[in-house]
């Protein structure tokens, strides 16, 4: 593992946690046990073993089995349901005791890595709507899969902790499946598709009132608990996600090149870009999503205009924003405005 | 599932028991034949029809139980396959003339064979009307055996759009109403939770036979995804829909589920959606406008609830 992040080879799901709740939900919906671990470099004993580990590509390669296998459609939701009940125990002790639906989210995107290594959230909140981005913090491969099962995830957070999801939209970087009826059922009906990223737009109809089940010291508790397992067991963001740190620190104050990156990283340019290969990625593609998340962010949230936005964003005339933005997300900044908030 | 194999061991005998004496019968009484004597495009066509009925075969002792029916198929491929044996055999061994052996196998055992096989698919046939009959409600002028859901045996979304958009055609025709129930168990994440994934899918299933245990015969249940059902009310207006509605909700309010490991039984609360036609242009439309309406009972129970 290097300094600070984690690779795509290296070693960090516990196989008797997350893969082995994933392969028993795939055998009890009939996929053959054969086919499901095949590639994945995990054999059925590892799962009673509390040491074995597996990378993200192996885990990838699990999910991606699961899925060609699964034919209802609705195992990596149904999965996403259990999530939260196989994370570590004072993280869940933490999230049910969040003060409000912003409090909650925010403790997910902080302890992302220690919930689901695969993804890291990025929010933005006004005073009526969280939005709660998806990420990839490794790879990009069949990235829609572990959007889906985080959202059921964040369904079933919700739920444990009494907040209504009958006001959220998701947005799904993907195209519209023949058989939608999984995702209806888990995640809702407002689900937009061909969206430019994977995010849930949650309208927070409270007004950021406390949550019943809120108790202030046991979160304060939970949360020292949960500093203590990062620093102790030393989990590390993804390398993608330390990338997108370094970038949304930096790209609204500074002209950030691939070079100056790599500085930051300590490994030579052509390491760098090469790494980044091998994690299905490129500096312009990693660049370009920061700037896109920041410019939705500042869009849809921020209530910001499309000058205003450019402007942040250090680009140089509204013409060219509305060009670059049209490339990031295939719609330009009003039609992303109206449709994506009106939706 | 596993496979019906160790029902039939005597019939394999039998079958290779038969062979087995075609064989030997022919090896003891006749002479090879010559090699340019040979004809091996005839080798060719009855070795790859001797084949394909013992595939047939194998696949008759694997996927059925015993019985009549069972017996009929299968004697009469045993004796399909030694009159194919036979007549492979006489390709590459020539029996004496005046001996009748490879006659009475080829030509009587043949046709007797496939007159037993005949009758034995006449019996079939049988026993599919009466298993049609059995799968009224779960199924309608289709089958897709790759479209069943493995935990209640009904069909899935997919096939009630395809129903739905069936039914819409013959609204449009001859303004033949329909409607559309849906229904989803109440805290089903919750009792999945206390009781474990197995009792949740036995739910299900039970669920899945209530439903279809309230429902008239031209009627179809499909499970949609996770806990939620949709019913099908072909011909059906919103009025009489409602009130079918009413006894298939009222049937699981009164079902008592029995955990695995719990002292009492559970009583299932169920939120529903009723709508007709009117709510859309197609399937996924009218699913739609269906869920939507769900997921609104669902938010207004809720607050009444907590209110």
């Amino acid at each position: 593992m290097n300094a600070g992040h984690f690779l795509v080879d290296d070693e960090v799901y516990l196989t008797h946690k997350i893969p082995a709740v994933l392969i028993e939900l795939a055998i009890r919906q009939g996929v053959d046990i054969a086919a499901l671990l095949r590639g994945s470099g995990v054999f059925l004993e590892d799962i009673q073993n509390v040491e074995h580990r597996i990378s993200s590509r192996r885990w990838q390669r699990l999910l991606n089995n699961a899925v060609k296998h699964d034919r209802s459609h609705e195992l990596l939701l149904r999965f996403g349901r259990q999530l939260p009940y196989i994370t570590h125990g004072a993280l869940l002790q933490a999230l049910l005791n969040a003060s409000g639906t912003r409090n909650l989210l925010e403790i997910l995107r902080d302890y992302s890595h220690l919930y689901y290594p695969h993804v890291y959230f990025h929010l933005a909140s006004n005073n009526n709507f969280h939005f709660l981005l998806l990420n990839n913090a490794v790879s990009h491969d069949n990235s829609y899969l572990h959007h889906q099962t985080l959202m059921s995830s964040v369904i079933a957070l919700f739920k444990a902790c009494d907040i209504p999801n009958t006001g959220i939209t998701f947005f799904l970087n993907m195209d519209s499946p023949v058989d939608s009826a999984a995702l209806q059922t888990y995640l809702g009906c407002h689900i937009y598709y061909n969206a430019p990223v994977s995010a849930m737009l949650i309208t927070d109809n409270a007004n950021h009132q406390s949550l019943v089940r809120h108790c202030k010291t046991a979160k304060q508790q939970a949360l020292f608990e949960c500093e203590k397992i990062v620093t102790d067991r030393n989990l590390q963001k993804g390398f993608l996600e330390s990338i997108h740190h370094y970038l949304i620190q930096r790209v609204t104050r500074e002209d950030i090149s691939l070079s100056s990156c790599a500085e930051h990283f300590q490994i030579s340019p052509a390491t760098f870009k090469r790494r980044l290969k091998c994690h299905q990625s490129s500096f312009q593609n990693e660049l370009d999503n920061t700037r896109k998340l920041l410019a939705l962010s500042m869009l849809l949230i921020g209530d910001m205009s499309s000058e205003a936005t450019a402007r942040k964003l250090r680009i140089s005339d509204n013409a060219n924003f509305r060009r670059s933005f049209k490339r990031w997300t295939g719609m330009l900044p009003s039609a992303a405005k109206d449709q994506l908030l009106n939706f | 599932m596993k496979s019906h194999l160790s029902l039939h061991f005597g019939k394999i005998g039998a079958l290779l028991f038969a062979l087995s004496l075609i064989g030997a019968a022919n090896i003891g009484l006749g002479k090879p034949k010559n090699f340019q004597e040979v004809s091996w495009i005839d080798i060719l066509g009855e070795g790859s029809t001797l084949g394909l009925m013992l595939m047939f075969l194998s696949f008759v002792l694997i996927s059925r139980p015993r019985g009549r029916v069972t017996n009929l198929l299968v004697y009469g491929l045993i004796g399909f396959c030694a009159a194919n044996f036979q007549d492979m055999l006489d390709e590459i061994i020539r029996l004496p003339t005046a001996l009748l052996f490879d006659d009475i196998i080829e030509s009587m055992l043949a046709p007797l064979a496939v007159m037993t096989l005949g009758y034995g698919f006449f019996q079939w046939n049988q026993e599919q009307v009466s298993i049609n009959k059995n799968l009224q409600c779960r199924e309608r002028f289709y089958r897709e055996h790759s479209a069943l859901d493995y935990v209640t045996d009904l069909y899935t979304a997919l096939y009630m759009k395809q129903q739905i958009d069936r039914e819409l055609v013959l609204y449009q025709s001859d303004l033949q109403p329909l409607s559309i129930l849906v229904i989803d168990i109440e805290n089903f994440g919750d009792f999945n939770r206390r009781y474990g994934l197995e009792d949740g899918d036995r739910l299900l299933a039970q669920t899945a036979k209530i439903i279809t245990l309230n429902l008239r015969a031209s009627d179809l249940a499909c499970r949609y995804a996770g806990d939620r059902f949709v019913v099908l009310f072909p011909a059906t207006h919103l009025i009489d829909a409602q009130v079918y509605s009413a006894e298939i909700v009222n049937a699981l309010k009164n079902f008592a589920f029995k955990p695995s490991n719990a002292v009492r039984s559970e009583f299932v609360d169920c939120n529903m959606s009723l709508i007709d036609h009117r709510f859309g242009n197609d399937a996924e439309s009218l699913l739609r406008s269906a869920n939507n309406r769900l997921e609104l009972e669902k938010r207004k129970s809720h607050e009444s609830k907590a209110a």
